[in-house]
This record gives C-alpha cells, sequence and structure tokens, in this order.
C-alpha cells in the first residue's frame, strides 16, 4: 500500500499517469512495436491513429498493463508493469485504468449497475453511493439501472461500459475504438463522455481510433506506423485528422 | 457471473450419476463389512464359539513396514468338545450344546442339514408331536419337510449322509420355519458327523447375561460369537464372499469417480472456451486469475453439493437393489444381508464434492490462461498448444500404463487380471490428458478420408477438428473411456471363462461325470462306479480352497487358490492337467502335492511348500508338478485323503468316469447321484461361472450409461457454443445443408478418433491379459456385444451432436 502512494504522488509530481519508455513488443518473429516513448499528462485526451497493423493495438495493450512489453519500460502512475506478477498488475489496472471496448462488452447475466460496479465488487470495494450516482447521472442511465444489456440500445451500452470504466476513478481510461459501432450522433455522446472525464474529473483518457471524427475530440493526435510514432497533431480537427491521414 | 445453463446441467447431471453410483457401490461395502448370515438355528443361543475362520500371514516387505494378512477360511474348522467343560464353568452360563452339522440327503431327494438332537435347543426347534430321537435310527424332522417327504410322524424315512440311504424311523416332528433340519439321537449324530470328539461349534445358552470377554477368558485362541455375528457361524458362504464383494465394490468405485473426473472437466473446460470473451473481459476490468478460478470452484462445488446430496440419498435405493438383484441371482450367497445406513451417501457425497472440486481446479488452470488483452478482439481464440505439464502428466500415465501391461504378461492368474483394471484406468487418464494431441493426429490421419468424402464441407470439418483439439478433447475422452472399460470388463471376464472352459473340457479325459443332487457324493460311489462293468478309471474330486502364499512380481501375497482334492489311482487317465515339470504319478501320498504355474511361482520340484487347508490346517507337501492348466483344474490338486479331513462335508463334488460304462446300476443304491456326459456338466460349470460376472455386468451398463450422458450434454454444449461460427459460416454462403453436413461429418470423425482409442486401449490390455491366462494373445471377444458396445456409445454421441447443431442452426 505504501509503495502504491508513493507512486502516486510521484506520477503526481511528474504529472505523467502513463510513461512508456523505448518500448518494444514482438510476437516471435513479428514486431508489432518498435521503441515508443511517449508520456500521457493527467487530465490530458489524446487519440491514437495508424491504419490497421500499425501495432495500435498492441500500444494499447502494452499502455494499459493488459501486456507486457518485451523491451522497455511502461510506468503507470509511476509503477513499473514490467516487474509485476499478473495478479499485482490485475489490481493496479483495477485501480488505476477504466476500459472501454469496440463491442460494448457488458456481462449479459448483470444489470446495468452490477455492470457498472463489477470493478468495485472484484476490488473487494463497496461502490462510493455518491460517486456512482454522479457516474450514472453523466451517463445518463440513471433510469436503467435495473435492465440487462440485452434491454437496452448499443449507445445506453457503451454509456455504460464508460461508467463503468470511469466508477474506480482510474487515472486514465482506455478506449479501444469506442464509437466503432455506433451511429454518428450516439458516438458524439460517448465521445462527450470521455471529453468530460479528462475536462472535469482529470482523468487522463487514451482514444485508439481510426475515424477523424472521433480523433479530433482529443488535446492531440499520435499517428503510428509500422510500430513507431511518426507524427503528432496538437489541438485537430476533422479536417487537419483526415489531411494528416491522407499523406500517411 | 455464469456458467451457461446446459453446461450446469450437464455437470450436475455427471456428478448426480456419479454419486449415485459410488453411494450404491457404498452400499455393497458397507453391507460387505457388517453382513453376517442371519442368525437362525442359534437364534435362544448367547453366544456361539467357534475355531478361527480366517488366517493371518506377516509378510515382509521389501523397503515398508510388514504387512498382516488375512483370508477368510471356506471350510469349517473343528472346536474340541472338551473345551465345552471350560465354558459351564463361566458363571451364568446354563447349558453348553457341542453341536454339529452334516449332509443329509432323503431318498426322495430333499436335501437338509441333520444335528443332533440337543441342538434343537439352539433355536429353539420345538415339538409338534412325537417325542425326541433316542434309538440309533429313530430321526426328528421338521414338518416341512416331512410334508416334502412325505412322511409323518411313526413313519419311515430313508436317508443318506456319507454313505449309503438308512431307513430312520420318524419320532417325532418340529415346527418348520427354520432351516430345513433332521435331528438325530447323541450317539448317532456323533457318529453320522464322523469326528468324535470335535464339534461345529459349542453353542452357549445362558440365563442373564453373559459377558463374552469371560468366555474368551475360558477358552483362548477360539472365536466367540455373539449378537448378529452368531450367524457366520452357522454358514461360512457370507464371510467367505465378503473380501471378493469388498474388492470388486472399492474398484467400481474407482471406476465411477474417474469417469466422473473425465466427464466433469471435460464440461468445465468447455464452458470456460464458452466463457473464454468474459473470462478475458473480467480480467481486463480487474479480476485477478484467482479470483476467476475461484468462481468457477465455487460454482461447481454448488453444484456437487446439490448433485451429491441427492445422489447420496438416491444411492441408498439404488445400492438396495442392486443388492437384491445380485441376490436374486445368487451372486450374493444367501443370507448376506443389506445394511443400510446415512454412510455411503455421506461418503459419495464427499468424494463427488472432492472430484467435482479437483476437476473445477485443473480446468481453471485453462480458464487463467485466457489473456485479458482477449477481450478486445473480435473472436476468441483458442490456444493452440498443450500444456507442458499435460503432455508430462499424460506422458507418466502412459509409461505407468505400460509398466503394469509388462507386468501383466510377465504374470499369470489371478495377479493379471487384477492388473488389468490398473492398466485400462492408467491408459484412460493418459487419453484424456493427452485428447487434444490425439485428436490432433486423428485429424491429420483422417483428412483426406474427409476430403475425399465430401470435397466441400470435409475439409471444413477437417480443419475444425485440427483448430478445436482441445474442445474435442472433451469428447474423444469419454468415448474412449466407455468403449475401453466396457470392452475390457466384459470380455475380459469372457475370455477367462473361455480359458477355464477350454482347459476343463481339454484337460478332462472323461466321458461322463457322476453329480450329485444334493450337496455331494458319498465317497463310496467312487467304489461303486469303479466296480462297474466296462469303467477303465475313475477318479472322485472333491472342490475346496486353500490358501498359501504366492510370489508375484517379487511380493509374497496370500492367496486363497481353487484346489481340488482327487483320487489318486488311474488320475493320469481321467485328467490331464497339462504338467509341465515333475510327474503327475508321483502324486502318491499325503506329503505330496501338485501347483499350477501361477501357486509354482519361484518353485522347483522336490521344494516342501506351506499350505494352509480349508480349515486353516498347515501342512508341508513337498512339489511333485507344475501343470499349466490351473485354470480349469484349480490352483492345487492334493490327494483326496488330506483334503476329505479338513472340509465341512466328507462329500465329493463329483466322479470323472472314463470308459464306455452304464453307471446306473452301480449309482441306484445312492440317493440323488446321477452320471451325465462330460459336455453336458461343461456347460453347467460354465453357466455359473458366467453368473460370476453379473455384478460387473450391471456396472459396465450403468458406467457406460453415465458415459453417455456425460458425452451427450458434452456434445450438446460443444455444438451449441458454436452458435456464432455456424452464423458466420451461414452468412457467407454456406447452405444449412452443408453446414449439417460439416457437422455430421465432424461427429463421425470425432466419435471414430474416440473409438479408435477405446478399441486400441480394450486390444491392448486384453491380448496382454489373454497372453497372461491362456499364453495366446488371443481374447474372447463375442461380435455381437462388441457391436452393440459400440452402437450404445456412439448412437447417442451422434445423435446428440447433430441435433443440437440444427437448434443452434436454427437461432
Amino acid at each position: 500500500m505504501t509503495v502504491t502512494t508513493l507512486a502516486t504522488s510521484a506520477a503526481t509530481a511528474t504529472g505523467h499517469a502513463v510513461r512508456l519508455e523505448a518500448v518494444s513488443r514482438s510476437y516471435g518473429a513479428v514486431t508489432a512495436l518498435r521503441g515508443v516513448t511517449r508520456a500521457f499528462p493527467r487530465g490530458g485526451f489524446t487519440a491514437v491513429m495508424g491504419p490497421s497493423g500499425s501495432g495500435k493495438s498492441t500500444f494499447l495493450q502494452c499502455a494499459s498493463g493488459l501486456d507486457r512489453p518485451t523491451e522497455g519500460t511502461v510506468l503507470i502512475g509511476g509503477t513499473d508493469i514490467g516487474r509485476l506478477s499478473e495478479a499485482k498488475r490485475t489490481r493496479l489496472r483495477r485501480r488505476k485504468i477504466g476500459f472501454v471496448f469496440q463491442s460494448f462488452n457488458l456481462i449479459p447475466s448483470m444489470d446495468v449497475e452490477q455492470n457498472i460496479t463489477l470493478p468495485l465488487h472484484l476490488g473487494g470495494e463497496r461502490p462510493d453511493r455518491d460517486w456512482l450516482a454522479e457516474v450514472v447521472e453523466r451517463v445518463g442511465l440513471a433510469d436503467r439501472l435495473r435492465h440487462r444489456p440485452s434491454e437496452l440500445s448499443g449507445g445506453q451500452q457503451q454509456r455504460a461500459a464508460v461508467a463503468r470504466a470511469l466508477v474506480t476513478r482510474p487515472e486514465v481510461v482506455f478506449a479501444d475504438e469506442p464509437t466503432g459501432a455506433l451511429d454518428p450522433r450516439t458516438a458524439r455522446e460517448v465521445l462527450r463522455l470521455l471529453r468530460e472525464a479528462a475536462d472535469q474529473t482529470g482523468q487522463t483518457v487514451v482514444l485508439v481510433t481510426h475515424d477523424p471524427v472521433a480523433a479530433s475530440w482529443a488535446d492531440s493526435v499520435l499517428f503510428l506506423s509500422d510500430g513507431r510514432i511518426v507524427d503528432e497533431l496538437v489541438d485537430p480537427s476533422v479536417t487537419s485528422v483526415m489531411d494528416r491521414w491522407e499523406v500517411l | 457471473m455464469k456458467t451457461t445453463k446446459a453446461a450446469k446441467r450437464g455437470v450436475f447431471t455427471a456428478l448426480l450419476f456419479a454419486a449415485t453410483l459410488l453411494g450404491a457401490c457404498g452400499v455393497l461395502l458397507e453391507s460387505a463389512l457388517r453382513a453376517h448370515a442371519p442368525v437362525e438355528r442359534f437364534e435362544a443361543a448367547a453366544a456361539v464359539v467357534t475355531a478361527p475362520q480366517s488366517v493371518s500371514v506377516v509378510q515382509k516387505r521389501t523397503g515398508s513396514e510388514p504387512e498382516t494378512q488375512r483370508r477368510p477360511l471356506p471350510e469349517r474348522a473343528r472346536v474340541p468338545i472338551a473345551a465345552a467343560e471350560k465354558l459351564r464353568a463361566v458363571p451364568g452360563v446354563r447349558a453348553v450344546v457341542a453341536d454339529v452339522s452334516f449332509p443329509v440327503l432323503t431318498t426322495s431327494g430333499v436335501a437338509v442339514t441333520g444335528h443332533g438332537w440337543d441342538s434343537a435347543a439352539l433355536r429353539p426347534y420345538a415339538l409338534t408331536g412325537g417325542r425326541a430321537p433316542q434309538a440309533a435310527d429313530e430321526v426328528v424332522l421338521d414338518t416341512a419337510t416331512a410334508a416334502r417327504a412325505r412322511v409323518t410322524t411313526g413313519g419311515v424315512v430313508g436317508l443318506q449322509s456319507s454313505g449309503t440311504p438308512r431307513p430312520y424311523r420318524v419320532s417325532g416332528l418340529v415346527e418348520a420355519g427354520g432351516p430345513g433340519a433332521a435331528f438325530f439321537g447323541p450317539q448317532a449324530a456323533a457318529a453320522l458327523s464322523g469326528r468324535p470328539g470335535q464339534a461345529d461349534a459349542l453353542a452357549v445358552l445362558a440365563d442373564g447375561k453373559v459377558g463374552s470377554a469371560a468366555l474368551e477368558r475360558a477358552v483362548p485362541g477360539l472365536t466367540v460369537r455373539t449378537g448378529a455375528a452368531r450367524g457366520d457361524a452357522e454358514t461360512l458362504d457370507v464371510a467367505t464372499a465378503r473380501p471378493d464383494i469388498i474388492d470388486m465394490s472399492a474398484s467400481f468405485s474407482v471406476v465411477a469417480v474417474l469417469t466422473a473426473l473425465v466427464v466433469v472437466s471435460g464440461l468445465i473446460a468447455l464452458s470456460v472456451r464458452e466463457r473464454a470473451r468474459e473470462i478475458a473481459l473480467l480480467r481486463a476490468v480487474g479480476a485477478t486469475p484467482w479470483q476467476v478460478r475461484r468462481d468457477l470452484l465455487g460454482g461447481t462445488l454448488r453444484l456437487a453439493l446439490a448433485a451429491g446430496t441427492a445422489g447420496g440419498i438416491l444411492s441408498l435405493g439404488a445400492g438396495a437393489a442392486m443388492h437384491g438383484a445380485m441376490s436374486a441371482k445368487d451372486v450374493l450367497p444367501a443370507g448376506f444381508g443389506l445394511s443400510l445406513s446415512p454412510l455411503p451417501a455421506l461418503a459419495a457425497l464427499a468424494i463427488t464434492l472432492v472430484a467435482a472440486a479437483l476437476s473445477a481446479f485443473l480446468a481453471s488452470l485453462r480458464a487463467t490462461r485466457i489473456r485479458p488483452a482477449a477481450a478486445l478482439g473480435e473472436a476468441a481464440v483458442e490456444p493452440a498448444s498443450l500444456p507442458l505439464w499435460r503432455v508430462i502428466t499424460g506422458s507418466v500415465f502412459l509409461v505407468l500404463a505400460l509398466s503394469s501391461l509388462g507386468a501383466s504378461t510377465l504374470t499369470s492368474g489371478s495377479t493379471a487380471e487384477a492388473s488389468v483394471g490398473g492398466t485400462v484406468l492408467a491408459l484412460i487418464i493418459a487419453t484424456a490428458f493427452l485428447a487434444p494431441l490425439i485428436a490432433r493426429h486423428g485429424e491429420r490421419l483422417l483428412a483426406p478420408a474427409l476430403r475425399g468424402l465430401s470435397p466441400v464441407t470435409g475439409p471444413l470439418a477437417s480443419h475444425n477438428i485440427g483448430a478445436a483439439a482441445l474442445r474435442l478433447g472433451s469428447v474423444i475422452t469419454p468415448v474412449a473411456l466407455a468403449v475401453a472399460f466396457a470392452g475390457v470388463q466384459l470380455f475380459a471376464q469372457s475370455t477367462a471363462v473361455a480359458a477355464t472352459e477350454d482347459q476343463s473340457a481339454d484337460g478332462t479325459r472323461a466321458g461322463q461325470v457322476v453329480v450329485s443332487a444334493g450337496q455331494g457324493l458319498p465317497p463310496g460311489v467312487l467304489d461303486a462306479v469303479r466296480g462297474a462293468p466296462g469303467v477303465r478309471a475313475a477318479t472322485a474330486v472333491k472342490r475346496t480352497t486353500v490358501v498359501m502364499s504366492v510370489r508375484e512380481l517379487g511380493e509374497t501375497t496370500l492367496l486363497s487358490l481353487p484346489a481340488q482334492g482327487v483320487s489318486l489311482d488311474g488320475l493320469d487317465q481321467t485328467l490331464d492337467p497339462g504338467v509341465s515339470r515333475g510327474r503327475l504319478g508321483d502324486l502318491r501320498d499325503a506329503g505330496t502335492v501338485a501347483l499350477s504355474e501361477i501357486a509354482a511361482e519361484g518353485l522347483r520340484p522336490g521344494q516342501a511348500v506351506p499350505i494352509r487347508l480349508g480349515d486353516g490346517t498347515l501342512i508341508r507337501p513337498r512339489v511333485v508338478a507344475v501343470y499349466e492348466r490351473g485354470r480349469g483344474f484349480g490352483d492345487v490338486l492334493l490327494p483326496r485323503s488330506v483334503v476329505a479331513a479338513h472340509t465341512t462335508t466328507p462329500l465329493d463334488d463329483h466322479v470323472l468316469v472314463r470308459g464306455d460304462a452304464d453307471l446306473r446300476g452301480a449309482l441306484a443304491p445312492y440317493a440323488g447321484a446321477e452320471a451325465v456326459s462330460a459336455g453336458a456338466y461343461g456347460a453347467q460349470v460354465s453357466e455359473t461361472l458366467r453368473l460370476q460376472g453379473f455384478m460387473s455386468h450391471v456396472i459396465v451398463l450403468a458406467i457406460s450409461g453415465f458415459v453417455v450422458i456425460g458425452l451427450v450434454t458434452t456434445l450438446a454444449v460443444a455444438t451449441r457454443s458454436r452458435r456464432d461460427e455456424f452464423a458466420l459460416l451461414g452468412l457467407v454462403g454456406a447452405t444449412r445443408r452443408q453446414i449439417m453436413r460439416m457437422v455430421r461429418l465432424e461427429a463421425a470423425a470425432m466419435l471414430g478418433i474416440g473409438v479408435a482409442t477405446g478399441v486400441l486401449i480394450t486390444a491392448v490390455t486384453l491380448m496382454a491379459f489373454a497372453a497372461a491366462i491362456t499364453g495366446l494373445p488371443l481374447p474372447d471377444v463375442r461380435l455381437p456385444t462388441a457391436v452393440a458396445i459400440l452402437l450404445l456409445v456412439t448412437g447417442p454421441g451422434a445423435a446428440a451432436m447433430v441435433l443440437s447443431a440444427r437448434t443452434g442452426h436454427r437461432r
């Protein structure tokens, strides 16, 4: 516990929620990530773009501690995840990281509230009622808490997934193509929620996407190609992202 | 977090079945441990004193503690009547009756047991008319026997004991109800029992309670039985059958547990596969590997608790039914009572819980191999490689199986039979661990055939088998288990029976056999037959069981071996046991013995060997011959004169007759003696032998049913978990017919691989077994039975797969 507290304060001190230092990841002969170095400032909203096979997914898996890099260091809240066992990494993820996936990935047998509070239950914690109410209010599902995922629309399901990602007050929220399966209007709602998380409660948001509209919500856009960060666009707009995308 | 309903139902059913089977075996086991022959004739006796009816020997064990081995004695051990005086001196004892029993056959063919009149007080049998027998030619019968023999008080009845029938006057009748009995005057009874100074039992009549401790102190070395145990002094069958029933129940329990492990872990593994994405998601949002494992364990244990409790309760009924069926078929000796207590149910529950926990734990190891990153991807990819620990564990069991196989070819007889079970178990466990490898290699072999059968769907099916090897392992193992277990259990038994029949037929040189309608043939029958014109040789055979230490694989084990006492003159004319060393002709006097090769392990002709006769008497005859046909003629051949004095009755079992003779005249003086052809006699013996396999047939049916239920559920779960895949195939243009065809081909290929594995296991094991008992690797396999086993296993399996694909595809 002491170590974690220290680490958290260290992270706060440096202002970086996640830092990758010379991170490479190979799967046998295939190298998906080649010496990526990058820090994500607290409260920042960063989009990661790149064509298929550019290493986006591997980047996300390594940065979020789902996977371990073959070389280099990944620091989440100041903790080097390369040194942690599977169980310890899981616990770290539970406390510090929230996930939003493309396919909404709710557990069908649980109702909305159970799905949202699942990470807390797994950690043996009681949900903070006020915070839960706030998160539920923010995603607009206050009247849907007793519903099963199958009774919700796609947009509602994804908003429930966002609420699940936020319920632990994580330092970082990783979103993997969260709008990929949604129509433009519902996609906007989800992106607004992520934006609010960064602006209002200080979560660091990392969004992996190849939708220029989604990327335009971020503070900056990283372009990945062949396992490397090849470009960065600060304060993007839909058109500037599309122009850069053309060049790649 | 939930396991799918179908998988849950499957696990529940499998555990329910396992618990029921276990508990049923437990009921038999408990009955065997507690069973006593019913107390009928000794109801009024406070205690019954007998000689010890078992022998025990301390065996040295290399590298471990010496072990005390005990075997029951199948023949009555006598007590000296002199000991009665010491019992009478114990305070509280009113009287002591020296009880003798001897076979009595009326000339009309009613078999009863003869006793002295003073034994009538032990039940008591009360006189309904007439008076007690006094003169040497007086007898008292129970009313039921008298009615069957058509005599009344004052009438004359012909009774045969160990000689020719003699006329007796019925001096009175006692009420029926107990075992059929004939009571003789004291001197007559002592003479007929043929053992002056000795009694079968000393029954103690007391006024109040007599402490058994006080009785034991009075007669050290003798066994004092009170309560239900008094029954074992009346008849020895139950006590003799006890160890066999215990062994059988225990070994079937092991198979039941193993089957449950295979079926349940297969189902859990499948449900883990089905839930792979959910598990990955849980892992991604923060469930540790142990949380996932705990969840699986907890869910399975809850099911096991319910299934174990229900199965435990059901098992009491199932056990009682099994006991009833076995009693009805005379597999259990008369009076082998049923003991019902909650113990087997509790044990079944406990073992079910442990087995469920073990299989859930093994399956959960796979669950935690699912990487949380898998939640990001669209498809749940099946881990391709088999974990190393599985390969190693599987290989270890394979090596164990092969060495046990080696052992069964090196030994013979009973050890070979015992090691067959071990071989099959080890091979099946190895199959369970290595099934994915078998599936993958099997697919490679079958791929060309599948492509040939159907160029479009064949390769699809073949690809599925190769890619989903882990899933298919859950199907192959139970199929192989069912085939191998049923095959080995049934055919090992029929091989053994066939070996016995063949050896007996090949080694019997007699054309006729004299058999008895009662308990046996009086010794005089032999001389009568020998005197008949046309008889070239005749041999009286008295079957018994001896207890001796036999060396097997370097270990010495106390075994009960079937033995025959044979009359020696002209023995080689009637019997050919297949002597390999020494000469049967040297079996001449009381100090000689001929042994089968099993019993003679490590012995040479000329050596003396300690043998305990059926009543526990130790003899040390010299080995004069070693023979091969131990199954046909028993493992020990002794002179009849040696055996006769140490058996319950002095009667012979049958007389082998060589020479074309009409024996009717010679047999006329004897009641119940009849000559039959050697062929008819062989058929009769076979019938008895085959009945012995009754319990294994019941168990084979139960276990196969169990496996089939597990298999059907497994296949249904496996196929339903592929609904998405079928839908996708439909989207990319596969017709419903094509999908069904693919599923059918897959089912056929997988069941084929499973059956092939099972047949291979069966063949290897049976050939080793056959080689051990007959010298040739040719098991006795009945084609209809083999076909029935294959249909029983594959039919429901194929149906389940095709049906569930149909409903799966419709959605």
